[in-house]
């Protein structure tokens, strides 16, 4: 498999920057290292309150308020990429 | 009750909203577990609940507090502004922001739902039977998928009750719109948003035990989903109507415990939701949703298609220990994600 994260791959941002972005919101955030991105984070350990709280950290990236479809989408490293490369335009 | 018991419970000015009464309340949640829920560092929680939050003392654990009423405080006290389930509820109320097309398409749900794996809280570690109240396969709208993340995961739409880690199942919902002809139902419906839009009544966390006390926690002037439910469903019944309340779940990445009313109207079940409309209708101030037009209306009679009703009578608990409700702090966690065929 090839390995994104230090790449800006397709979407136009940089998995690393989304993987930082989710990490803070964790309470072990070591825990995202064994995650990849396409896996589902809720199945790989991540809880509802940081899941709760990676939706808030996208809204405060984007400045805005996410849509029920956004929030319904996120539930890879990869769809959080994904929805938060909507907004720069990538 | 007393006037004092009376005036313990009912909303007071400060923190708008109404303590547990004592007979219902239970005073295990230490300062360590108050301060994580409130946000605050555990030396702190005495301060901010002090001529607030009853309590009792033990001598080896300080303070203890009711977690419902340290729920409430992080809700209405302003001592948290993330409180967890709050902000789950308003980022799953979303979709009422949509177009209303998108409020009743047929929508496949792969719905996961988890009991919590481990016993030790910070009241301490019980042990116990648990299980958790399954979906209902018949209920209107509802159809069982079969899947092959279903199969590989747990069995498909499970019957009786379900033991931990929980179960996986795979639906597909359909809403309808409607709307309710019985002028009664509609009246009594109005009588009690009425009572929520102006105060009167506050929504609010409420114990489980006095949840399925409906008539008590409305005149203490608090009500949550089930409460609300409840009483609608029973003050329907008084008016000679086929009512009952639901429980079970309101779907997204991250879902909730949720509770309704339905009707039957001309020989259709139709949901009548006052929780939806309150907080669509800006009378929960600054835990209002955005709604588009029409939402509201919808509240009363049409079905949404991320509801998720499990076979639990009159909106009793879904989680059981040992047969009676398990404490408040050990709750499912439900999740759900959508898929096209």
């Amino acid at each position: 498999m090839v390995d994104l994260r230090h790449q800006r791959d397709y979407l136009g941002v940089v998995m690393d920057d989304v993987r930082e972005l989710i990490k803070k919101q964790l309470d072990y955030p070591p825990l995202l290292d064994r995650i990849g991105d396409n896996e589902d984070l809720m199945a790989s350990g991540v809880n509802s309150g940081e899941m709760i709280r990676i939706a808030l950290g996208c809204e405060e990236y984007l400045c805005r308020m996410l849509t029920d479809a956004e929030l319904t989408a996120m539930t890879s490293v990869r769809a959080i990429a994904e929805v938060l490369a909507v907004q720069t335009g990538a | 009750m007393s006037a004092s018991q009376a005036a313990e419970s009912r909303p007071a000015e400060f923190g708008h909203f109404g303590r547990m009464p004592r007979e219902f309340a239970h005073y295990v949640i230490d300062t360590v577990a108050a301060g994580r829920i409130l946000g605050v560092e555990p030396e702190q929680v005495a301060g901010l609940a002090a001529g607030i939050l009853p309590h009792a003392r033990s001598a080896s654990r300080g303070h203890l507090y009711d977690y419902v009423d340290v729920i409430n405080l992080a809700l209405f006290g302003g001592a948290s502004s993330q409180n967890i389930p709050d902000l789950a509820l308003r980022f799953l109320l979303r979709f009422a922001a949509g177009e209303p097309d998108s409020w009743f398409a047929p929508r496949q749900w792969q719905v996961r739902v988890r009991t919590p794996t481990s016993v030790a809280t910070d009241a301490g570690s019980v042990p116990g039977r648990l299980t958790v109240c399954p979906a209902d396969p018949d209920a209107p709208g509802i159809e069982a998928l079969s899947d092959d993340y279903v199969t590989r995961t747990a069995p498909a739409l499970a019957t009786g009750t379900v033991e931990p880690p929980g179960y996986a199942i795979a639906v597909r919902i359909t809403g309808a719109a409607g709307t309710v002809g019985s002028g009664t139902a509609n009246r009594i419906y109005a009588e009690m948003l009425a009572a929520l839009l102006s105060g009167a009544v506050v929504y609010q966390s409420v114990t489980e035990e006095l949840r399925m006390r409906q008539q008590r926690a409305w005149a203490l002037g608090m009500a949550d989903c089930v409460v609300l439910s409840r009483l609608l469903a029973s003050r329907l019944r008084e008016a000679g109507l086929a009512a009952r309340a639901r429980r079970g779940y309101l779907l997204g990445l991250v879902g909730s415990d949720h509770s309704w009313c339905e009707i039957l109207d001309h020989g259709r079940w139709k949901p009548m939701d006052l929780v939806f409309e309150f907080l669509a209708s800006g009378g929960a101030g600054s835990r209002s949703i955005r709604a588009a037009d029409g939402f509201a209306a919808a509240c009363r009679g049409s079905r949404f298609n991320r509801l998720l009703p499990c076979q639990a009578d009159d909106a009793s608990a879904v989680i059981r220990l040992d047969g009676a409700p398990a404490p408040p702090w050990w709750t499912s966690a439900i999740s759900a994600t959508t898929w096209e065929s």
